[in-house]
């Protein structure tokens, strides 16, 4: 084994213990984030949801507080116990023996809420007595307002506290407090997330010891990547059901909403669902632009004492803030990442091998590394960021300008489509692709040997400008060309269907097959891409020795046979990079298809690249798109080293 | 190759400049249309195949300048080619300079991934951008596109630079180093200086490219103000609107400086297009 795969291992191992240590920090941030959020919604609503209830200072009242509070556990998921504090009375608690009894100042259990309800009282006074001075603040709205500023909330061991201040004195005034049960999120990514770490390390140290330099990094790249993935994953489905719970939960304060009745104040369907986000919002404080609906859910909340059971569907808001809360211990979150960023280092040097080298000789190439540096900051953030997110974003899928992580299903969906004969589809899109790349290349190499070989001759005349005439095409901006051959194949007033009915011949309606739609493509580049080739191949030619063929003549070979044994070997060196570029550049010529068929007709005419554009830019499928992109990305990375595998072109330039 | 006649008047050579000048006539023949069509009057694709105009005018281009917002996309144009080009070539030299004379660790796979990123096209990578961009704030903006544009300066400025720097004579360097000059004096007293054409021709190259460049422009900028030539021109004719006379008038005043320059500078260009394949 090589002492890279060793220091590989180790950084393996590191940075997935860091990994590790952040998602389980993390999690726990979060869920404790959600909780208190979830928590504090549901109390809240309460609170509300009592004020509704009217409830009156007398025996048929406090029943029915009580009835409430008992039934919230057993409806309202999360809730453990329930209880409604009128000063400093227990006015109701989900536990009936305990409703109706006072709260003792001395009492240390009861201590916080005694002073919650207390310092309540004196704001409903102040509330009241505002009121009288101003009696028009009840009457203006037909819901009772609750006072914009954010209810009192302590949160004590786990236990949210929480007073509702009332502005209209003539309603219930009380404090709900919610001791909240656990939400249950599933717990799967540290699992996970130790097995790919487990299997990336195994697999290195399988294959680490055999692998050198660049494949050793691939495989290391990979292998890393994956692990990232695996993360990003987890923490993808784990907020999704986070999510979810969330969801769940303010469906049911939803129907417990309704169920106060007051909903039943909405005439009809759509004016009760314009009221939900008044609602849910306003008690919450969350600002209407904030929330997003995901779902709809059918909620039938259930306890003796309504009037009238609300099992309509009700939509489910969720509040968008709510996922970039920060988790709650950020200290340890640091931490755990400055961990994983270490491993991913130790990682990184020992995947090149070069741990133990690499010091010193970062140190004695410290000049080269500096010359390097502005140019590697600069691709570092222009060009691999986006890189790097581009292929994550194939990983995701955008619904209601969110993105979701939904693993491979984009690459599975391009890669399984196998209607092939179906113009939209990914493989007849790939088979036109080559088809274009392959004929076009076979044409501008033919037709630009063609006239370099005519042009090589010393004696004619004007060859210097038939030269630079023949090089128009490529000297002029490609949009131009392509938008100005687009015209030119226009069925009625197209130059070439004019010039086919001076011939005698009937117009054609160019971008309406397959073949002819393709051959308006193939013409506009090949006018396009011979000159390159024509360029590059009389620059060979030029330079080839004429002793060679004076020999050749002398030894009396033919004409044909000059060309096969001179002309050809020594092109070559010149011909093979210009069509290796050449292909590249046409299997993404994007121009062209895109401005003179535009895919007509019906997208088949599409090469893999303006098909990738069409997802995103005309169908919205950025995540679709951004995975049809890698795909692309890989065929083309794979073409380019086949090639060069063949012809060992790029040797010379590394050297 | 040798000729076995000598005769530049032979009656092969004749043939061979008559199919030339032929086949350069159907070359130029849409590139003589645009000048027909932007120095016409009517907007219309014309119906006849001769390629003189009827009564010859400047009024589309004089249109474009009072009526459009032709004048604003040049200055856009301008304006981001040329901050692209600067940020290309000042980012690209000193790395060059590394490549062609340093051997050092992470050489080749640098070397690599800027010929992988010259090589592969911007619209591959334009969701990210477009997304990053947009999260920027910077959509629609002349700094979004700049920096867009800068993904594949970069890259190829450093190859064709490199490409340059290989072509030095290392003699020099040792001699500068025999008297005692620093890496750094080396670079920006002999190197630099020495290298200036090339610098010109690579930063002539990069304005060239962005330019020229379309589909970016157009999916980056919105508002009409805020186009380049490029995508300011394809307004012209769209589907519903196809404006020839203005296109071509606007087609020919943006291409002729890049036409000549294309001339001044080609035989570099090819030099530095294949530098992926061979030793530029």
């Amino acid at each position: 084994m090589q002492p890279g795969s060793k220091y590989f291992a180790a950084g393996a191992v590191l940075a997935t213990l860091g990994l590790l240590a952040v998602a389980h920090f993390d999690h726990e941030g979060r869920a404790w984030e959600l909780q208190q959020r979830h928590l504090e919604v549901t109390a809240r609503a309460l609170g509300f949801a009592q004020l509704m209830e009217e409830v009156r200072e007398d025996e048929a009242g406090e029943g029915l507080a009580q009835r409430f509070a008992e039934a919230l556990p057993s409806s309202v998921r999360s809730v453990d116990e329930a209880l409604i504090v009128k000063k400093a009375r227990l006015l109701a608690h989900s536990d009936p023996e305990r409703g109706g009894t006072r709260l003792s100042r001395d009492s240390v259990a009861d201590k916080g809420l005694y002073d919650v309800g207390v310092a309540l009282a004196g704001d409903v006074k102040k509330n009241v007595e505002e009121r009288e001075r101003s009696p028009e603040l009840g009457a203006k709205n037909a819901f009772p307002e609750i006072e914009p500023k954010p209810a009192k909330q302590q949160l004590v061991a786990g236990k949210l506290v929480l007073a509702v201040p009332v502005k209209d004195g003539l309603r219930y005034r009380g404090a709900a407090r919610v001791v909240g049960g656990k939400i249950e999120v599933r717990r799967i990514f540290p699992l996970r997330i130790a097995l790919i770490g487990l299997a990336c390390v195994v697999l290195f140290l399988l294959l680490g010891g055999r692998l050198k330099g660049t494949a050793q990094v691939l495989v290391g790249s990979v292998l890393m990547a994956t692990m990232v993935l695996g993360q990003a994953f987890a923490y993808q489905d784990w907020s999704r059901s986070a999510r979810r719970a969330h969801a769940e939960s303010l469906a049911q304060t939803y129907g417990e909403l309704s169920q106060a009745g007051l909903l039943h104040l909405a005439p009809n369907a759509e004016a009760r669902a314009e009221l939900v986000p008044q609602l849910l919002v306003r008690p919450t404080g969350i600002a209407a632009k904030d929330l997003v609906a995901i779902e709809t859910a059918s909620v039938a909340a259930q306890h003796e004492g309504a009037t009238r059971i609300d099992a309509q569907a009700a939509a489910v808001f969720v509040p968008n803030s709510f996922l970039n809360a920060s988790g709650g211990s950020k200290g340890l979150t640091l931490w755990a990442i400055a961990f994983a960023i270490l491993g991913i280092a130790i990682f990184l040097l020992g995947a090149f091998g070069q741990l133990g080298r690499a010091g010193m000789s970062l140190w004695d190439h410290r000049s080269a590394y500096k010359y390097m540096s502005p140019a590697l900051v600069g691709m570092l953030v222009l060009v691999f960021v986006p890189v790097l997110y581009g292929i994550a974003l194939g990983f995701q899928k955008r619904a209601y300008n969110e993105y979701n992580f939904v693993g491979l299903d984009n690459f599975v969906k391009i890669l399984s489509d196998t209607e092939f004969s179906d113009p939209q589809g990914f493989y007849f899109t790939l088979g036109v692709t080559l088809l274009w790349t392959v004929s076009n290349v076979v044409l501008h190499v033919s037709i630009g040997l063609f006239f370099a070989l005519l042009l090589n001759d010393t004696l004619l005349k004007a060859k210097g400008i038939f030269r630079v005439l023949l090089i128009v095409p490529w000297a002029v901006p490609n949009y131009i060309t392509a938008l100005v051959w687009k015209g030119m194949f226009h069925k009625q007033f197209g130059a070439i269907n004019l010039a086919l009915q001076g011939l005698g011949f009937e117009p054609i309606a160019w971008f309406q097959s397959f073949w002819t739609s393709f051959f308006t493509n193939l013409a506009t580049n090949t006018w396009l891409g011979f000159p390159f080739m024509m360029v590059v191949s009389l620059g060979a030619l030029q330079s080839i020795p004429g002793d060679l063929y004076e020999a050749a003549i002398v030894d009396g070979a033919t004409r044909w046979q000059r060309f096969k044994k001179i002309t050809v070997p020594l092109l070559m060196p010149a011909l093979v990079p210009a069509v290796m570029v050449g292909t590249v550049w046409t299997f993404n010529m994007f121009n062209i298809i895109y401005l003179v068929s535009g895919g007509a007709p019906d997208g088949a005419t599409e090469i893999l690249i303006t098909d990738a554009f069409k997802w995103a830019f005309e169908r919205d499928r950025y995540g679709y798109a951004a995975a049809y992109s890698t795909v692309i990305f890989v065929i083309l990375i794979l073409l380019t080293t086949l090639t060069n595998r063949i012809t060992g072109a790029t040797k010379g330039a590394f050297e | 190759m040798i000729q076995t006649d000598n005769n530049p008047y032979s009656l092969g050579r004749l043939a061979k400049m008559v199919f030339l000048a032929f086949a350069a006539f159907v070359t130029l023949f849409p590139v003589l249309w645009v000048f027909k069509m932007a120095f016409k009057a009517s907007q219309g694709f014309d119906q006849s195949l001769t390629l003189i105009p009827e009564n010859p005018s400047f009024a589309n281009f004089e249109y474009l300048f009072t009526q459009t917002l032709f004048l604003r996309w040049l200055i856009n144009s301008v304006i981001v080619s040329g901050i692209t080009t600067l940020l290309g070539v000042f980012l690209a030299c000193t790395a060059a300079y590394a490549l062609s004379r340093f051997k050092f660790p992470g050489r080749e796979t640098a070397m690599m991934m800027f010929l992988i990123q010259q090589m592969f096209p911007g619209v591959l990578m334009m969701v990210p951008l477009y997304i990053i961009v947009d999260r920027l704030g910077l959509l629609d903006q002349l700094l979004g596109l700049t920096l867009v544009y800068a993904t594949t300066a970069i890259p190829f400025c450093v190859w064709m630079l490199k490409g340059y720097f290989d072509t030095i004579p290392k003699d020099l360097e040792e001699a500068a180093l025999m008297d005692g000059a620093t890496p750094a004096m080396i670079f920006w007293k002999i190197m630099l200086p020495l290298s200036l054409p090339a610098v010109a021709v690579t930063a002539l190259f990069s304005f060239m490219t962005a330019w020229n460049e379309f589909i970016l422009a157009a999916v980056f900028m919105n508002s009409e103000s805020s186009y380049t030539v490029p995508a300011g021109l394809k307004t012209m004719v769209t589907q519903y609107s196809t404006d020839w006379g203005y296109f071509s008038a606007g087609a020919i005043l943006v291409s002729i400086p890049v036409v000549l320059l294309f001339f001044a500078l080609q035989k570099q260009l090819v030099g530095g297009l294949t530098a992926g394949g061979v030793k530029g």
